[in-house]
């Protein structure tokens, strides 16, 4: 007993001390500025694709994450939502009135990517989880407009708030690599072989290298090897260059290969908070020249100096996310609860980071019957979905029961309620295709739950691993 | 750190080496250039110019009819009519370039024929055939009616064209229309070859993307849909047999339908649109059964094969009138229809999943 006491108390004492280190202020700086820009970056690329018009506006029907159905584009005013989650991430960047800024983005940006699942991204999830975590950080403490108001400035911080925005970066790298530990990446290369292929048309190595066999095992393996090793590599100084430049090579080639948006670029800046702090200070030191060089009237402001930033409620802050990181390490295995094969049913595949691991197909029609005369007919779903929301609908079970039941409601009248089944065929990583969803189960009488959905049809073969 | 890149190097290599059996996939069945080619020079120029000679021979039977209003005039026109019809069936599948800009399919081709409009036209005199709400009172459907339709009796539709010009002048705008059209898009093959020919990148525009997207399209629409599913009554709780595509002629549903199937799997099979004969070089079948990597009859390329053959097989079966069919036995019009359906799930499914065609929508992290 007073053994494990002591244990008890050593990790206690541990976890106390920790909480009593510090860190430059100047790293919870650079990467507010950063990630404000990115952010900035971001939203203005995605406005001016007409994405927002596409994604939100045109569609008559949206597809709601369980239990968010009260989220929707709301006309017009989604332009609305997406200015003002512009302007949080500029005033994230200056850091003005930063805690009501980082709120505001968090719950704007969340709620454009709660509007519609079609567009759900593994890197859109990583942005409304790190938003998250910033709101509690104090990344005003220095080189802030906070600062100027409040005339007070800090040049350091508890650790723990740096180390728990590199905790985060690791998770996404660890468990994306873990994900890759299956029988499909390691074995068989795929999906990476599927989509390398297809890619003849890259100049220099498209036809040659991207034919290769052995191309496709490298690049599946290195980027197995990449992912879980890349956290550690980045916290161990003597490995931290070489880490950096495998990130700035891994993200580019990302980048040239696929139609990932801005993900390489937040992935190469996130990493970058790895670095020692003089780093950080030496970067915003140059920002505050250039700045200084056109504004020469900033010279008049000063700030008093206090070295260290005292967090309020520091406790119940640490309890918070403690809570939100032992959410964030379990989530992703929660697929272990349904039975069958993961990436078919994709039953616990969101909001895990399992990012590049499957290439999916499905063709998917609907049969509308009429109980009582027994006739029916076929509806093609691209008469009112978008050519995009077809595509993801097509081959994920939720989507397709959310779709039945809007057909249901659509073609059942006050009298007569009818049933709804789904002609639905997937291909995954390479398999041929075959059936997806039971054609005999009327789908207007299934309900959305977290519940194994017992209707989808199991995979023909077997994927081992994580 | 040299050491440590070194390592992972081996590693890398060890790998690698582990599986060298396949072999790499570049080589003549694989190079979209040729492939490229051969759908120019093997499908789209020889049933264009086929194609162009048909349907001024209607053009001609028109002229004919006009100087000769007699019963034997009507004969003659009908049948060049329904060769025009039949090498229309060749390529409506290459909405592509010219074609889909003027809208060539919807102004040749869009059936049911409004009936109505039609003759409002005829009797206004007044109509603008470019006009959108026009195209389902034009092309051949829009003649199937005038030659068929107007009359109940080969005397009554003669009758039609004796008693004043207006049906006359009707028929006759209506061929024009079409031969200009076809004038149209063949003369843009000529400047636009080159830019198709050279166009074989993996994105969104590109000739091959576009030419791919454009044989399922036409396959699970213009062939499945218009010419089986819809008539047969798969899309609406009654079959419905006045949107068979020759409704008014009624004899000849079903070698329109074999004529397109042929050019189908022609196209898919890599032969020749008018001999049939097997080219070399690239096909859509061999770019398949390269990328895929199992063997046989478990190989895509194989099995889109004979699950086309097995539908082929069941379109021969059938009545020539699909109206006739479709009154009589509708269940087999609509077995031949499932059959057909097979091959749509093989397209778009498996062998989009194997072309991994790049479509650029939006953003993904490929999940």
């Amino acid at each position: 007993m007073w053994m494990q006491t002591e244990i008890k108390n050593s990790i206690s004492d541990n976890i106390k001390s920790y909480t009593k280190e510090h860190t430059q202020s100047s790293t919870l700086a650079f990467f507010r500025i950063g990630f404000g820009l990115l952010m900035c970056y971001s939203i203005i690329r995605f406005w001016s694709k007409g994405w927002i018009q596409e994604l939100y506006l045109l569609p008559d029907f949206h597809f709601s994450y369980y239990g968010f159905e009260w989220i929707k584009p709301i006309g017009e005013y989604t332009y609305l939502i997406f200015i003002v989650c512009f302007i949080s991430s500029l005033l994230i960047t200056i850091g003005y009135k930063y805690k009501i800024a980082i709120i505001t983005f968090f719950l704007s940006f969340t709620y454009i990517e709660l509007m519609d699942k079609t567009t759900y991204l593994n890197h859109y999830y990583f942005i409304s989880s790190l938003s998250f975590l910033l709101i509690f950080l104090p990344l005003n403490a220095t080189f802030s407009y906070d600062n100027i108001i409040n005339r007070k400035k800090y040049s350091k911080v508890p650790k723990w708030t740096a180390d728990s925005i590199k905790l985060l970066i690791c998770i996404v790298y660890i468990y994306a690599g873990l994900a890759k530990l299956n029988s499909d990446w390691l074995l068989n290369a795929m999906p990476l072989k599927i989509w390398l292929t297809s890619k003849y048309d890259l100049p220099i190595i498209g036809e040659f290298l991207l034919q290769k066999n052995w191309v496709h095992y490298l690049m599946s393996w290195g980027g197995m090897l990449y992912d879980l090793s890349i956290p550690f590599l980045l916290i161990y100084s003597r490995t931290r260059l070489l880490a950096f430049t495998l990130v700035v090579f891994f993200h580019l080639f990302t980048l040239v290969l696929f139609p990932i948006g801005v993900f390489p670029h937040i992935m190469i800046f996130s990493s970058m908070i790895f670095f020692s702090s003089n780093f950080h200070s030496k970067i915003l030191e140059y920002i505050r020249r250039i700045i200084m060089m056109s504004h020469k009237s900033f010279y008049n402001y000063s700030s008093k100096k206090i070295e260290y930033y005292k967090i309020e409620k520091q406790k119940n802050i640490i309890t918070i996310l403690s809570l939100f990181f032992i959410l964030q390490l379990t989530i992703p295995f929660r697929y272990n609860l349904y039975p069958g094969e993961l990436f078919w049913h994709e039953q616990g595949y969101r909001f895990s980071w399992r990012v590049m691991l499957i290439e999916k197909v499905g063709y998917t029609n609907f049969k509308i019957k009429d109980p009582e005369s027994g006739s029916s007919f076929i509806v093609d779903p691209s008469k009112y979905l978008s050519q995009f929301q077809v595509k993801q609908m097509s081959f994920q079970p939720d989507f397709i029961l959310e779709f039945a039941h809007y057909l249901g409601k659509e073609f059942s009248t006050k009298d007569k309620k009818i049933e709804v089944y789904a002609d639905s065929f997937v291909a995954l990583n390479g398999r041929s295709s075959q059936r997806f969803i039971d054609p005999n189960v009327d789908l207007y009488k299934e309900k959305e739950s977290f519940k194994n959905k017992t209707w989808v049809l199991p995979l023909k073969d077997e994927i081992k691993g994580i | 750190m040299k050491k440590y890149i070194l390592t992972l190097f081996i590693l890398f290599n060890i790998v690698a080496s582990c599986d060298n059996t396949e072999t790499d996939l570049i080589g003549p069945s694989y190079d979209r250039s040729t492939l490229l080619k051969n759908w120019y020079n093997q499908h789209i120029n020889i049933g264009l110019s086929v194609f162009k000679n048909k349907v001024d021979m209607v053009g001609e039977m028109i002229d004919l009819i006009k100087s000769e209003k007699s019963i034997a005039s009507l004969v003659k026109l009908r049948e060049e009519h329904l060769t025009a019809w039949k090498a229309w069936q060749k390529i409506e599948m290459f909405n592509i370039g010219k074609a889909e800009e003027i809208y060539f399919k919807s102004k040749m081709n869009v059936y049911p024929v409004n009936t109505a409009r039609v003759e409002s036209n005829v009797s206004s005199g007044s109509y603008d055939l470019s006009n959108a709400n026009n195209f389902a009172a034009q092309g051949f459907p829009a003649l199937d009616y005038l030659l068929y339709g107007i009359g109940s009796n080969d005397e009554e539709i003669l009758e039609k064209y004796t008693n004043d010009d207006r049906y006359l002048d009707y028929i006759k705008a209506v061929t024009d229309e079409m031969i200009s059209s076809s004038e149209k898009v063949i003369n843009d093959w000529e400047t636009y070859k080159n830019e198709f020919l050279n166009s074989t990148d993996n994105n969104a525009t590109s000739a091959v993307n576009l030419m791919v997207n454009d044989f399922i399209y036409y396959y699970e629409k213009g062939f499945r849909a218009n010419k089986f599913g819809i008539p047969g009554g798969v899309f609406s709780s009654v079959p419905l047999p006045e949107n068979v595509e020759d409704y008014f002629g009624r004899l000849n549903s079903n070698p329109l339908a074999l004529e397109a199937f042929d050019a189908i799997q022609a196209f898919y099979e890599g032969k020749n649109l008018t001999t049939g004969v097997t080219y070399s070089g690239a096909s859509l079948r061999s770019i398949i059964t390269d990328l895929d990597t199992k063997e046989g009859s478990d190989n895509l390329g194989n099995k889109i094969s004979e699950k086309l053959k097995a539908a082929r097989e069941k379109i021969v079966k059938l009545d020539q009138s699909f109206v006739n069919q479709i009154q009589s036995n509708n269940n087999k019009f609509l077995q031949t229809y499932d059959a057909i359906q097979e091959v749509v799930v093989l397209l778009k499914v498996d062998m989009l999943q194997l072309l991994s065609i790049n479509v650029d929508y939006v953003d993904a992290d490929g999940d």
